[in-house]
Formats: C-alpha cells, structure tokens, sequence
C-alpha cells in the first residue's frame, strides 16, 4: 500500500477537524433551529389559547350571575315549541285588561317562514270600540312569546262598536344541540344583543301554574 | 544575515499557498470549535428554558380548562342566550301590519262620528279602508283633510257609491311612500 506523503498528511490533518466542525455547524444548526422554532410555535399556540381561555372563564364567570334568568327570558320570547297556547292565554289576558272580549280563536297549522323559523298563525275576533281595538293591536308586540300582527280587518257596525278580525304570527326555533369545545372562544353579549335583552327583559311573560307531580301514583288507575 | 534553516524532511515541506491554508486553518478550527460548542450550548439552554415556559403554558392552560368545564352551565346558558338572540333578530324583522296601522289611524281619525269606518283591512304590505259618509259636507272635508297627507304616495279611489240610505260609500287604497 502507497504511503500518503506527509506534507499532504498535515494539511489533511487540519482541513479534515475544520470540515467536521462546519458539518457540525450545519447539523446542529439545521436540528436546533427546527426544535426551536416548533417549540416557540407552540409557545405561540399555547400562549394564544391561555389568551382565549382566560377572556372565556372571564365572560363564563359574568354569565353566571345573570345567565339563568337572560336565558329564561329569552327561551319565553321564542321557544322552542310551538307557543300557540301560551299566545292564546296572552291575548286572552291583555284583551282582558283593556276589557275586550276575544272569541273565535283559531290555530293554524305550524309552517316554515322565510326567515327559517318556524311559525304558527292564531287568528281571533275581538269586540270592542275601534280605539280600544287599535290600542290592543300595538299592545301585541309586548307580550312573550314573540308575536307580530299580520292582517287586520276591522268592521265597523255602528260608531264606538266594532268587530275586528286579527291575525297574529308567533315564531319558535329548537334549541341548539352542541356546545363549542372548551378551547374555542366565545363572544359575550354586544351592545346589539343586550339592547335586545333589554327590550325583551320588559315584554310581560306567560303566566303558566306547574302541575306537581302526583306522589307515587296508582299503578293502575282504575283500582278503588 | 538571518539565515533561514529547515530542519524539516524535505517530503514534510508544504509549498506556499499550502503552507499559508495551514497557518490559517489551525486557529480558525480552535475558533470554531469555540464558536461551535457556545452555539451548542446556548440553544440546547434556550430550548431547554422554551421547553420549561411550555410546560408551564400547557399546565396553566390545563386549569383553565378545567375551570371552563366547571362553568358548563353556563357556557351552556351562554350559547342558548346567543342562539335565541340571534333568532329573536329574525322574527322582529318579520314584516307586520302595525306599522300600516299606525300609519293609517291620522287619517281614520278624521272619519266624523256620524260616518262609519265599513271596514279596515290592513297587511304589511297595503292597506285599504271602506268608509261611509252621511253627507256631502262630511265627504268633501274629509277629502280635503285626506289631499294634504303627506304619508302616502298614493291614495286610489276604488269605488264610490251613493245611495239615499246609507250615503257615499268610498272604498281608499293606500299605497306607502
């Protein structure tokens, strides 16, 4: 076997430790810098989370304290079931008050409006002056669930007594069925949607009595 | 006169340039041996800090979430609120005939107590009214009254009837600006 000189054994000797050094540079470079930067990408992701979490438990927290009656409030404005009865029972109420009498209610079928809701129409007649009759008309929108008043025919028989023929639309939508996961962020109420509140805080809501359940009832309900 | 000696064996002698490479490549390896092993060590301590940092996010992090899920109800409660809101929205966009009946009551209230409003239909798109006059004099002043409106683009005249019984009976569509 040829013996490599020694001149050029020297310099190989001290071009071949600079090469290995910068081979390093360029592995260690390459591996660290990766490791790096995916860590503080997800220092990043987690600092942008703890950012998220943190305004949630803050809005969560404030929701709280008031979240049971807005929400009550809200589901009474439009729940999720068709409202015709508890329509009815309010016209009854507020036609009472203004001492109206209501008489030929009817329901009609429950039907998909344009909006995406759906809706149900209940029409009746009430008696009354014209003036007390207009005067319940815009007392309508005050009243939970949501009602809007679609046709109004009024007859007039004679001046101070008239019939009218009222047509109503009140709305229901089913309630949501999933929760956003934990990490995503959620919105608290804008100044939009608490106006909402506001006004739906003040509408006069259905007055329902809660049967109680019987107490270990008979299991056959024909038994003396 | 310096001499200039070589002890060296002849096949150990570089040629110039060469000799040059190697005076410069021996320091130059020490100095990026150095430089090589405080980069080394400088990144595996900031990886090692960045990790810590990490930890410490992901665990905060962690209870925070577990905080969330105990405000379920809430989060519950929240959700429902912005769903119905948001539904509440559409159904107060719903077009009503109130509006046409406010809109039409000034001029109702110009039907003279000895004239009878027939019948009033009003939608959230029109609004028509049948009214009977017992006289000319209650005809012509409410026509007047009704000529000076500014509310409506157009009031049309639908049918006009006269009988020695009943009266003028007139039958107005209104049409909305």
């Amino acid at each position: 076997m040829q013996k490599i000189p020694e001149n050029v054994m020297s310099v190989i000797k001290v071009i071949l430790p600079l090469l290995a050094i910068l081979l390093l540079f360029v592995i260690v470079g390459k591996f660290g810098f990766g490791k790096i930067a995916d860590i503080r990408t997800q220092i990043s992701a987690a600092q942008t989370e703890q950012k998220v979490l943190s305004q949630k438990l803050n809005i969560l927290t404030n929701v709280a304290a008031t979240g049971e009656q807005f929400s009550n409030i809200a589901v009474s404005a439009l729940p999720d079931g068709n409202p015709s009865l508890a329509v009815v029972s309010q016209l009854k109420i507020l036609a009472g008050t203004d001492g109206l009498l209501i008489s030929e209610v009817k329901s009609g079928s429950p039907a998909n409006d344009n909006t995406g809701l759906s809706a149900v129409s209940v029409s009746f007649n009430v008696i009354g002056s014209r003036i007390q009759i207009e005067s319940f008309i815009n007392k309508i929108s005050s009243i939970a669930p949501i009602t809007i008043v679609d046709k109004i025919k009024i007859n007039e028989s004679s001046p101070g007594s008239s019939v009218a023929n009222i047509v109503v639309k009140s709305f229901w939508a089913p309630f949501p069925t999933q929760i956003p996961p934990v990490s995503q962020a959620i919105a608290d109420l804008t100044p939009d949607e608490q106006q909402t509140m506001q006004e739906l805080s003040d509408l006069k809501q259905p007055i329902f009595s809660q049967i109680p359940a019987a107490q270990g009832g008979k299991s056959d309900p024909f038994s003396p | 006169m310096a001499v200039k000696l070589n002890l060296l064996p002849e096949n150990f002698s570089l040629p110039g340039p060469m000799r040059q490479l190697v005076k410069v490549a021996r320091p130059l390896n020490v100095i990026l041996l150095l430089l090589f092993l405080v980069t080394a060590l400088g990144m595996g301590g900031f990886f090692i800090f960045s990790s810590v940092s990490l930890n410490g996010l992901v665990s905060e992090n962690n209870n925070l979430k577990k905080q969330i899920q105990a405000q379920s109800v809430a989060q519950q409660q929240i959700v429902l609120l912005k769903d119905r809101l948001a539904q509440i929205k559409l159904a107060q966009a719903v077009p009503n005939a109130t509006k046409n009946l406010n809109k039409v009551d000034p001029i109702l209230a110009l039907v003279k107590n000895d004239s009878l409003l027939s019948e009033l239909v009003v939608d959230f798109q029109k609004t028509t009214a049948s009214i009977i006059f017992k006289s000319n004099s209650d005809l012509t002043d409410f026509f007047k009254s009704v000529s000076s409106n500014s509310d409506y683009s157009n009031i049309s005249l639908g049918t006009f009837n006269y009988s020695p019984v009943i009266g003028y009976q007139v039958n107005l569509g209104f049409v909305s600006k």
